[in-house]
Formats: structure tokens, C-alpha cells, sequence
């Protein structure tokens, strides 16, 4: 039994690989290092991004429409992606964003997709919940 | 390290106060300046119609590329806007948002605001404060809420600096940031320490910098000079004993009190002042026409 399921995962590993291989790399990351520590190279920054970028814009939509954080996360996310699919490579697209390395627009866009999961619990677009009591941010006093 | 206030104090000019001088001049403004209006609401439909009246890049802090702009750093007006922008996305939350005399950004909030102010900063593209600094506290026994907690944070993206406020009491907890920022783990126990503020969610909430054993919590205002406990080595028993302070002397009341104005120009001159030099203004003026 676990015979045979180690080669259906051997099989699956394979079929991955030739899916990776046989993908067209858009943008090819022509670093070998981002010069960061922790921050490890993205081999195809192009798939990553636009991928996280839809998944943005898809889960923007779960916060309501005049939100202020909204419209501007969504602005933000059209004119990258705009910049991405513009750019012919992968320094270009760097210094139309004035980023260091690509990999950092990356962890960018991946901290902002977390953010937006984590809104709807914390519903920030309402009302203010409370005032300060009188003379509290009174300084000096 | 842990107590910070914010006192600008070359602008304490010592002045002799003459009741004259207290009246003839207009009382200055504040330490800090407002950034929202007083009247905003901020209320979805509001916060819209300003953040339409905004150019869409104002919002972030500073732009890398404008390399002319890193010449005057902090860049107050940018700063300003994002502040405003603060208020516009966690209308929730945000009390007020103002910049203090050394053109800080202060941020103050909602008690029960704390995580999600701080997640929105650490992660949203425009703001990106990956670094929290400092947490501290300032105690102010007059308040009813006299603790006032101070988490500095600092952005490497925008090379950028804002300060969040909050505040607090003796008895009610407030939410822990250990899981946005790790720094956090020290800060809040320091504040512990010190203030006796209570962290709810910390995974480890014990004393940083006092002894073992040791009564009561140091920076708060009510804590006596002397401690209540201290430490001597008996010979008898062989180790360091703690015992009850005993002060040879009966601790002496002095006079603290500066017989200077520490702040003339953040003074406040009592209305009826006010209305009876006004109205001894009105009788001279009127003398004079009659000469």
C-alpha cells in the first residue's frame, strides 16, 4: 500500500516538474541573489505576482465599496499590475517602481493579501467605537 | 529608555510672569497641532469626500525617487497627509491624529484599536512600519485613564517615523502585539514592569528589569522615592535578606515647586481674566477719546 503511494507521489512530483518546465517564463529573474538575508530568489517574480495580485483584487471585493482602504489597495494593485504586464523585463519593472528587488515587491503583495483577510474580523470602516475622555490627549496638562 | 516624554524644552523660554503680561498677550497654541478638523466625524460618507479632495499618491509617506524631498526629512507636509490618511482607512479606531511640536506623527486611538492599527501599519503597502521600536507609558494620575501607552514605530520603506498612542488604567487589560511585532514580547513586559499595565495575549508577562521579589511597579507616580522594600547581607543567617524599608529620618516634605512659569506660552488665563482686561481696555480707550 504505501508502496503504491509513494509512487503516485513520485508521479505527481514528476508531472509538476514537467508543468514548471514546460511553462514560458514571462519575466526570468536574472538575479542569483536579492543581497537580503532571508529573501530568497523568485524564479519566475512574473507568475507570483500576477497571481497575487488577482487574489488581491478578488479579495478586495469582501470590503465594502466606498471603503477608503479599498479604493486606494485597488488603485495601488491595478497600476503594478499595469507596470508588470508593460514591463519587457524584470529590472524594468524595479526601477519603474523604485524597488530593490523584486522579491521585496513580492513580500509587499503578500503582506497586503493577509491584511485584507484579516479586515472583515476587525471591520475598521465603521463608526468610532469611542471618544477619549476629556482632557486625555491634554499635554501639558 | 522606558520613559519618554515628549517636552520640547528649548522652547520653554523662562519668563517672568507678570500678571500684565499674562493678560496682554494671546494665549499660543498647544504643543501639538490638530491634522484632522475638529468637526470631522469621520464617517464613511465624510472620509470619502476628503479622501476624493486628496491626489492619490499624497498618501504615502515619501516618495523614493523624489531625491530633492530627502533633504528636508521629516517631510511634515507628506507625513501630515498620511496621518490623514490614517484616519480616513481605521475611522473605527482613530481618535485623533496630530503632529507634535518636533513634527512628529502621533496617532491616537482607541484602546480597543491596537492590533488592528498596528497590523494596518505594519502591512499595508503605503505605510509598511515593519519595525516596532519602543513601547512605553507615561503616568498621569489625574486622568481617569492615567496610563498613557506610547508603541514608536518605524518604517525602513519610507524612512518614516510615527508614534501610536493609547491609554489605559490599573485594571483593564490591554491587547497584546506580540504576534504583529516580536519586539514586543520585552516592550510590554517593561511597561508591566514599570507601570503595572496589564497585556492580555502575552505568552510571557513577567517582570524585566526589578529583582525577584520585588513590591510594586517603579515608574508609577504614586511609588514612593525610597521602595518599600531593601536589602541588606546578615551575617547571622548568612544570605542576603529583604526586609520593609526603615528610614532613620521621617521622609521630609519639600517644597518641588519652581517658583519659575515653566510654560508661558502654552498658558491658559481663566475666562473672567480675560473679560475684566477686556473690559478695562474698552474703559481706557474710552478715557482717552474723552481727552
Amino acid at each position: 500500500m504505501s508502496c503504491e503511494l509513494d509512487l503516485l507521489f513520485k508521479l505527481i512530483f514528476i508531472l509538476l516538474k514537467l508543468n514548471t518546465m514546460s511553462r514560458k517564463v514571462k519575466l526570468p529573474n536574472p538575479r542569483l541573489i536579492t543581497g537580503i538575508v532571508g529573501r530568497d530568489v523568485v524564479k519566475d517574480p512574473y507568475f507570483s505576482l500576477s497571481r497575487l495580485y488577482q487574489t488581491t483584487l478578488k479579495e478586495l471585493e469582501t470590503l465594502p465599496k466606498s471603503y477608503p482602504y479599498r479604493i486606494e489597495t485597488e488603485r495601488l494593485t491595478k497600476e503594478r499590475m499595469g507596470l508588470l504586464e508593460k514591463a519587457k523585463s524584470v529590472v524594468e519593472f524595479e526601477q519603474a517602481l523604485n524597488a530593490r528587488c523584486i522579491e521585496n515587491v513580492i513580500q509587499e503583495a503578500k503582506s497586503e493579501l493577509l491584511l485584507i483577510r484579516k479586515l472583515p474580523n476587525w471591520a475598521p470602516w465603521e463608526p468610532l467605537i469611542g471618544e477619549a475622555p476629556e482632557n486625555q490627549w491634554k499635554w501639558p496638562i | 529608555m522606558v520613559a519618554l516624554i515628549f517636552l520640547p524644552l528649548h522652547r520653554c523660554k523662562m519668563m517672568s510672569s507678570s500678571a500684565l503680561r499674562c493678560l496682554a498677550r494671546p494665549v499660543a497654541g498647544l504643543l501639538t497641532r490638530r491634522v484632522l478638523a475638529p468637526t470631522s466625524s469621520r464617517l464613511l460618507s465624510d472620509v470619502n469626500d476628503f479622501y476624493k479632495s486628496h491626489k492619490a499618491r499624497d498618501v504615502i509617506i515619501r516618495r523614493e525617487d523624489d531625491v530633492a524631498e530627502c533633504a528636508t526629512y521629516p517631510d511634515v507636509d507628506r507625513l501630515e497627509k498620511f496621518g490623514q490618511y490614517v484616519a480616513t482607512i481605521l475611522p473605527k479606531y482613530v481618535q485623533d491624529v496630530r503632529m507634535t511640536s518636533l513634527n512628529e506623527l502621533e496617532i491616537l486611538i482607541h484602546p480597543e484599536g491596537v492590533v488592528p492599527v498596528l497590523g494596518m501599519l505594519r502591512d499595508h503597502t503605503n505605510a509598511q512600519f515593519k519595525g516596532l521600536m519602543e513601547i512605553t507609558a507615561v503616568d498621569v494620575p489625574s486622568r481617569p485613564y492615567r496610563f498613557e501607552l506610547v508603541y514608536c514605530l518605524l518604517s525602513h520603506h519610507y524612512n518614516s517615523r510615527c508614534i501610536v498612542k493609547t491609554y489605559t488604567d490599573e485594571l483593564t487589560p490591554v491587547d497584546s502585539v506580540t504576534a504583529l511585532f516580536k519586539s514586543a514580547d520585552f516592550g510590554e513586559r517593561e511597561v508591566w514592569d514599570m507601570f503595572g499595565v496589564f497585556f492580555s495575549g502575552h505568552p510571557d508577562l513577567r517582570r524585566i528589569l526589578t529583582d525577584y521579589g520585588f513590591d510594586g511597579h517603579p515608574f508609577r507616580k504614586d511609588f514612593p522615592l525610597t521602595g518599600y522594600t531593601e536589602v541588606r547581607y546578615d551575617n547571622e543567617l548568612g544570605r542576603v535578606v529583604y526586609e520593609p524599608v526603615e528610614v532613620a529620618q521621617e521622609f521630609r516634605k519639600f517644597e518641588m515647586d519652581t517658583p519659575w512659569e515653566l510654560f508661558p506660552n502654552y498658558r491658559e488665563v481663566p475666562q473672567h481674566l480675560l473679560e475684566a482686561a477686556a473690559e478695562k481696555a474698552a474703559q481706557e480707550e474710552g478715557a482717552d477719546e474723552k481727552k
